[in-house]
């Protein structure tokens, strides 16, 4: 039987999308450099072009340069996605880790709380709350948080409980460990690596929420670049003009796409991991 | 300690009026959280129109506000409010006056024939590729698979559509995006939706199918001489499909949450499209009517997508269930 190298092709995918996801960030980060137009500027010139020289990706309906507003277009999306993924993620292992460390009557309610928030899928909260409370990034996101939180809340349970279970944590709490060395020596190091997995996972979904809402016009408003927005104001034109869809389009693929390869490759290690263990 | 099924049933259906309760109080709150009050947005166009003087506006508003029961404490407003819920009487649509129930039920159609074609379509995505991987785990089959289930999961239903779209917008003789709901409207979203749901039982399905062939019993049968196709027709693919059911509740949300995206780019008339349509016009009873019966749904089907699958599996444990 052919033997295959154990790290390949699993650490390249970690690699290849954390190295995407960098250079992504790099490059909105640097919009107002590399762009050579203001985004939302309405230039004097041809509409709907395809990519020149002086437009690389074309422009839109009313002039405005494609590549410089798919390079703004990101900026909200990925700042906010990331703030509110460490927001999600902090809150959810805190409130996951006291109900899986307090009494058995807190972690019942806790427990069924938690399972109440995961059953609802956040983005039909956060299409309520538009409904009731105007369109606006905002509204999407602060909906969309009021259960999102859930997911992590239950890993960080289960990880918490299974992690006290262990023999070595047992037998550190025999000889007298407290509280917060058990915290920190038996459930912290069990405990990350698969919080940071549920992340990324997550962090793909996020951005791709984002976007969706956008997209149906909930989201960020016009005239303010954002990818999502972006789909809908070229999904009028995809007969004559795809490129106003083919720009964000691919934005919004590469970022989920760098996200899911980082999830598959931490999945992957994890799983490794856990073999050696268990080895 | 061991609980009895009648036990265990009891506590399953109270957790679950117990979250349903906490999602109308939601919903409740929300409609009451909304910009002017219910009398104001009803006034709004009669107080153009008619030359009605402000005693008579303010007449009118303390009798509607007495009929609706406005001047009421909160709890009792909740306590009527959900009484006429549970009835099933949703109010009626800003926009066309028609009742919000019969809206809801005259989109339910479409929507289930999308969704339900979708879903077909992803499970027997999932199913079949699978299958085709497990075969040679870490052979040209199986890469491919991944890849197909990588992007699959990158891709967005409403970016995947927006795609299909402008690839068949353009073929002469191609997909007619306006139109009723009809059969030869539907391949094309249905295919959307399934490419976007597929992945995640896609994953699940393949690693298990995976595990179940490394196991002694199949081992076995390939050394009985069962071929690939029987092996994991007959041995491997109902041991596997249990903890892939874990997941239904969360590939249910994908679906509802996907289909409002696929209905938008297809203009399918089903209910997602139906509430984008009542957002954008503020026609606050119909959106309250679409969550409220969609987020009961979506409740109620996790709940027995739990239960289902401590039925197949009773070795089922929170731990296994939280690590997606």
């Amino acid at each position: 039987m052919r033997r295959r190298r154990p790290d390949s092709p699993r650490g390249a995918l970690l690699f290849g999308g954390t190295a995407l996801l960098a250079v992504l960030l790099a490059v909105v980060a640097l919009a107002p450099w590399l762009g050579r137009f203001d985004p939302t500027e309405q230039l004097v010139g041809p509409r709907f072009q395809g990519p020149s020289q002086a437009h690389w990706l074309g422009t839109d309906r009313f002039g405005r340069d494609v590549a410089s507003r798919m390079l703004h277009g990101g900026r909200q999306t990925l700042a906010l996605s990331g703030a509110l993924l460490v927001a999600l993620l902090a809150v959810g292992t805190v409130v996951g880790a006291v109900v899986g460390l307090c009494g058995r009557l807190v972690d019942t309610a806790g427990q069924w709380v938690i399972d109440g928030a995961v059953s609802v899928p956040a983005v039909l909260v956060a299409l309520a709350f538009v409904g009731f409370r105007g369109p606006s990034l905002a509204t999407v996101l602060g909906g969309a948080a009021l259960v999102w939180w859930a997911p992590f809340a239950r890993l960080a349970r289960a990880l918490v409980r299974s992690a006290l279970a262990e023999p070595s944590a047992v037998a550190a709490r025999g000889l007298g460990a407290g509280r917060v060395e058990l915290l920190r020596h038996e459930v912290w190091p069990r405990l990350r690596g698969p919080m940071l997995l549920l992340g990324a996972v997550e962090a793909g979904q996020l951005v791709a929420a984002i976007a969706g809402l956008s997209f149906l016009g909930f989201g960020a408003q016009p005239p303010s670049p954002e990818w999502g927005a972006m789909l809908e104001e070229g999904r009028a034109y995809l007969a004559t003009a795809p490129h106003l869809v083919y720009a964000p389009g691919a934005a919004v693929l590469l970022t989920v796409l760098a996200l899911t390869c980082i999830s598959e490759g931490l999945r992957d290690r994890l799983d490794r991991q856990s073999q050696v263990v268990a080895q | 300690m061991r609980t009895s099924t009648a036990s265990k049933l009891t506590r399953a259906v109270a957790g679950l009026v117990g979250t349903l309760a906490i999602v109308s109080v939601g919903v409740f709150a929300l409609v009451r959280s909304a910009p002017g009050d219910p009398i104001d947005v009803e006034l709004g166009p009669l107080l153009g129109q008619s030359g009605l003087t402000v005693v008579e506006v303010a007449e009118f508003r303390a009798a509607r506000e007495r009929e609706l029961g406005l001047d009421r404490p909160i709890p009792e407003q909740y306590r009527r409010w959900l009484a006429r819920v549970v009835r099933g009487d949703l109010g009626v649509s800003f926009r066309n006056r028609r009742p919000v129930r019969d809206e809801l039920v005259r989109h339910l159609p479409a929507s289930l024939a999308l969704g339900g074609a979708g879903l077909t379509v992803g499970v027997g995505l999932a199913g079949g590729l699978a299958a085709l991987a497990s075969r040679r785990p870490g052979g040209p089959v199986d890469h491919a698979v991944r890849v197909f289930s990588l992007v699959g999961a990158s891709l967005p239903a409403f970016l995947s559509g927006l795609l299909a779209l402008s690839v068949f917008a353009r073929t002469s003789g191609g997909y007619q995006i306006t139109g009723p709901a009809s059969f030869g409207r539907l391949w094309l979203p249905a295919l959307v939706l399934g490419v976007a749901t597929a992945p995640t039982p896609l994953r699940l399905l393949r690693s298990a199918l995976v595990t179940e062939r490394g196991r002694l019993y199949a081992v076995a049968a390939v050394a009985r001489g069962v071929g690939p196709t029987r092996l994991v027709a007959r041995h491997t693919a109902r041991p596997a499909v249990a903890p892939v059911l874990s997941m239904a509740g969360i590939t249910l949300a994908g679906l509802v949450t996907g289909s409002i995206l696929t209905e938008t780019v297809f203009s399918w008339p089903g209910l997602g499209r139906l509430v984008v349509d009542a957002i954008e016009s503020q026609d606050y009873p119909v959106v309250q009517g679409y969550v409220l019966v969609v987020f009961a749904f979506v409740v109620v089907a996790n709940a027995v997508a739990g239960a289902l699958q401590r039925l197949v599996d009773p070795t089922v444990d929170a731990a296994a269930l939280a690590v997606t």
